[in-house]
């Protein structure tokens, strides 16, 4: 429906990161975040990047989004090596709730962007509804983020990457505050997008659990400064169930090496 | 009641008539939010003298811009800034701006104190009795409403040009900000402390003193710094208005006399006069508040 | 004493009493011979009230007045509001800028009036750009303050998204800082109208002010205090008219704060 991937680039990288590094400060105060990290992302793929708090996952995010220069790597998203915010990718912010502009409508917050891209009026408002309505929120476009609850705002900030028209969608820890059940809510509808418009997604958080059961593939990021410590494809194929996936013995192979992974530090 | 709330001292770096604050900014100079909660970006934070430097340029750019560009005006209103300046240093020598200048401040200084009395008393009181603040609330917004400097005439008029009325005048326009001011910091005293005092049975004046007093001085100072434009702006008017001393005098009299350069510099004179003491301010009230900005109280 | 004003009426009669009580006072003060002999009693006054209602000359001044007040006002917020997201989204302007409107603004700007005047003469022009120059600094520094403190979600959305300057100006900057620009007008407004009625009684720019002052010392002292008495009606009411608007305006806001 909104995005579409012609088959033929269905196994080409669409993203790809090699030998990026990046720190804050110089001598005394030098301060090194990540360190020649090396990453893969195919199309229609949906990775996992799973690490402790603190390990740098939202430099790693910034810099993967374009909103900081690494020092030294190279990041390419559809073959363009990436020196700023690319076209071809989108973010659904940890801090959704902030990053909606209170002032406009949901639909007008979805279409923004696409206002940004120079599209006319009534395709950007249509196309806001239609992804307003693919995360649920068919006939919401005249509220506003404030009369919402936090896992609407978060449907809404899903919408408006959607309606973007990105290739990739950069998550970052986007289920992170909320309760249990809306959290589930969202991760099924983030499967059932990504599966229904073949997006590729890469979803950064620190809840393994979460990264297992979304994901094709997870990279494990640990030590200081960070890096790749293991990549696992976790193989659920496409029918995932909060119960079943999670009782799976392969899920918790994959949760007993991770935690392995990261206690060893 | 008072709709014009004024936060925090820090949340009132200005703003003049009117007796509101506004929540005008943290004071400028402090790193903006921005910086702090984005991750670090990778600029070097500039070096002190690169910051005073980045501060300071466009001010010489201006002065430097003034100077040339008024060197070559024939326009007999606009003298060049050398001829300001010299006619400046002259009158500040001869001693009659200092003349001028000690009748105006001490106008505006008298003025402020009655302001300061008379506002923080009363709004103490207001603050503390409910139903008599209820009663006089639309009063009050009514008279902080008329423009000061209509006053003027009519009070210098009535009581004559001597000093007392200027003072009266200025001290008029300076109270209604102050008891606003203080009447919100009396509001804010935390209804803990106001148990506590109740429960220990400290004596009215005590808890004024102690208390109540301390807990609005934050308030009561952002009170008095919106006062302190309003009472300089209605200082010249008065001297303008009708006097034959100060400054607003002796720039009205240049400007009769067609001495121009003496004019502008008796304007630019006032300019600074009135930035300096909202410096002044601003650091006396650094000094005098230090246990609020210390204990980040907000 | 507290219930029972807690119910509107009475709140109102107590109030009217307040103000009644003051009207009282002055008569005393007045008819008891403590004030000098030119003041005039509360009679004089009110039928002076009365009188203007139906004077031309006394519209027309006030009107000339809000007008001066008005084009300075507006041009002040729309100068302020463009130069403050300027500044306010420049860090280097916003350093290069800061001590030049920290002087700007405790500038007052009436002592620079003879020079106006000296350049534009006693007009209505002198009276405008005075107003413009006196109601520019706290729309300019609100604006700035609010352009300042964007949220940083904000920020990185709108790069994320690639928004364009253009768009991002009108559409992220200005909504943002609107709260601040809110109060910063409102103050603005008031400064308008107190510098307005100030140049009008120290120079001949023709106006409410002016009036004051021609009646004053034309001896007319009750017509004085009744166009004093108009000031500030006026003043309050587009304090709490522009207080009404902006509670209307920035209903997100206020919903966000709850």
């Amino acid at each position: 429906m909104t995005i579409q991937d012609s088959p033929t680039v269905a196994t080409t990288h669409v993203m790809q990161v090699r030998g990026m590094s990046m720190s804050y400060g110089t001598g005394a105060s030098f301060n090194p975040i990540l360190q020649d990290l090396d990453l893969d992302v195919v199309a229609g793929e949906f990775v996992s990047i799973v690490g402790p708090s603190g390990v740098g996952k939202t430099t790693l995010l910034r810099c993967l989004s374009g909103l900081l220069s690494p020092q030294s790597g190279t990041i390419t998203v559809s073959g363009d090596e990436v020196h700023g915010p690319h076209p071809d990718l989108a973010v659904v912010f940890q801090d959704y709730s902030r990053s909606l502009m209170p002032w406009m409508t949901t639909r007008e917050n979805v279409a923004f962007p696409l206002q940004g891209k120079g599209m006319g009026k009534a395709e950007r408002l249509a196309l806001a509804d239609e992804n307003l309505a693919a995360v649920g929120l068919a006939g919401q476009g005249d509220k506003y983020p404030w009369e919402m609850s936090g896992g609407m705002q978060q449907r809404v900030a899903i919408a408006r990457a959607l309606a973007y028209q990105a290739k990739v969608l950069l998550m970052d820890e986007p289920f992170a505050s909320g309760d249990a059940q809306t959290r589930f809510d969202l991760e099924d509808l983030v499967l059932k997008l990504q599966h229904e418009l073949g997006v590729t997604i890469l979803l950064v958080t620190h809840d393994i659990d979460e990264a297992l059961y979304l994901a094709d593939k997870v990279v494990v990021i640990a030590e200081k400064p960070a890096t790749v410590v293991d990549v696992i494809e976790t193989g659920f194929g496409e029918d995932r169930d909060q119960l079943a996936t999670k009782a799976d013995p392969r899920f918790a192979e994959a949760r007993a090496r991770i935690m392995h992974r990261l206690k060893k530090d | 009641m008072t709709s014009a709330t004024v936060p925090t001292p820090a949340a009132t770096a200005g703003t003049q008539a009117n007796g509101t604050t506004s929540g005008t900014g943290s004071q400028r100079g402090g790193a903006s939010r921005r910086g702090q909660q984005a991750a670090p970006r990778r600029k070097k934070p500039p070096t002190a003298a690169g910051q005073l430097l980045q501060s300071t340029w466009l001010i010489v750019v201006v002065l430097v811009l003034w100077w040339v560009l008024s060197a070559k005006s024939t326009n007999f209103f606009i003298p060049s800034l050398q001829q300001i300046l010299e006619a400046l240093g002259t009158d500040l020598t001869n001693g009659v701006i200092a003349g001028g200048a000690l009748y105006s401040l001490s106008n505006l200084f008298v003025g402020l104190a009655i302001a300061v009395v008379l506002g923080v008393g009363l709004g103490l009181v207001l603050g503390e009795v409910g139903w008599l603040r209820r009663i006089v609330d639309p009063i009050i917004h009514f008279f902080r409403c008329i423009p000061q400097a209509a006053l003027v005439p009519l009070i210098i008029g009535t009581f004559g040009i001597g000093q007392g009325p200027k003072m009266g005048t200025i001290a008029f326009a300076c109270f209604w900000p102050i008891l606003l001011n203080t009447i919100d910091g009396v509001l804010g005293v935390e209804p803990t402390v106001r148990h506590f005092s109740k429960v220990y049975r400290v004596p009215k004046a005590l808890y004024f003193r102690r208390v109540v007093l301390p807990a609005a001085l934050p308030q009561i100072v952002a009170g008095v710094r919106v006062a302190l434009p309003i009472g300089i702006t209605v200082m010249v008017v008065s001297e303008m208005f009708a006097s034959i001393e100060g400054l607003g005098f002796y720039i009205l009299n240049s400007s009769a006399t067609f001495q121009v350069p003496q004019t502008w510099a008796g304007a630019l004179l006032v300019g600074v006069i009135g930035y300096i003491l909202s410096v002044l301010f601003v650091f006396a009230e650094r000094r005098l508040l230090r246990w609020y900005y210390a204990s980040g109280a907000k | 004493m507290n219930p029972t004003l807690s119910r509107p009426a009475w709140l109102l009669l107590a109030r009217l009493g307040a103000v009644a009580l003051i009207l009282a006072l002055w008569q005393a003060v007045v008819s008891a011979g403590l004030l000098p002999s030119m003041v005039p009693g509360i009679a004089d006054v009110a039928s002076a009230i009365v009188a203007s209602l139906g004077n031309p000359l006394f519209w027309g001044a006030l009107g000339r007045t809000l007008l001066a007040a008005l084009a300075g006002w507006m041009i002040a917020t729309v100068v302020g509001v463009v130069l403050g997201l300027l500044i306010g989204s420049v860090r280097f302007l916003d350093r290069s800028t800061s001590i030049l409107i920290d002087f700007g603004r405790s500038f007052p700007v009436l002592a620079l009036m003879p020079v106006v005047i000296m350049l534009l003469g006693s007009t209505t022009t002198m009276e405008i750009v005075v107003v413009s120059l006196s109601a520019l600094w706290p729309v300019l520094v609100q604006t700035i303050y609010g352009a300042r403190r964007q949220e940083a979600a904000v920020a990185d959305t709108v790069a994320v998204f690639r928004i364009p300057a253009g768009l991002r100006f009108r559409r992220v900057l200005l909504p943002g800082a609107m709260p601040f620009i809110a109060t910063g007008v409102r103050i603005s407004s008031a400064i308008s109208i107190l510098v307005a009625v100030g140049v009008e009684v120290i120079s001949q720019a023709p106006g409410i002010g002016r009036q004051i002052t021609l009646m004053q010392q034309n001896q007319q002292w009750d017509v004085a205090f009744a166009y004093l008495f108009f000031t500030g009606l006026v003043g309050w009411g587009i304090a709490v008219g522009l207080q009404k608007i902006e509670d209307k305006l920035l209903t997100w806001k206020r919903q966000m704060n709850d």
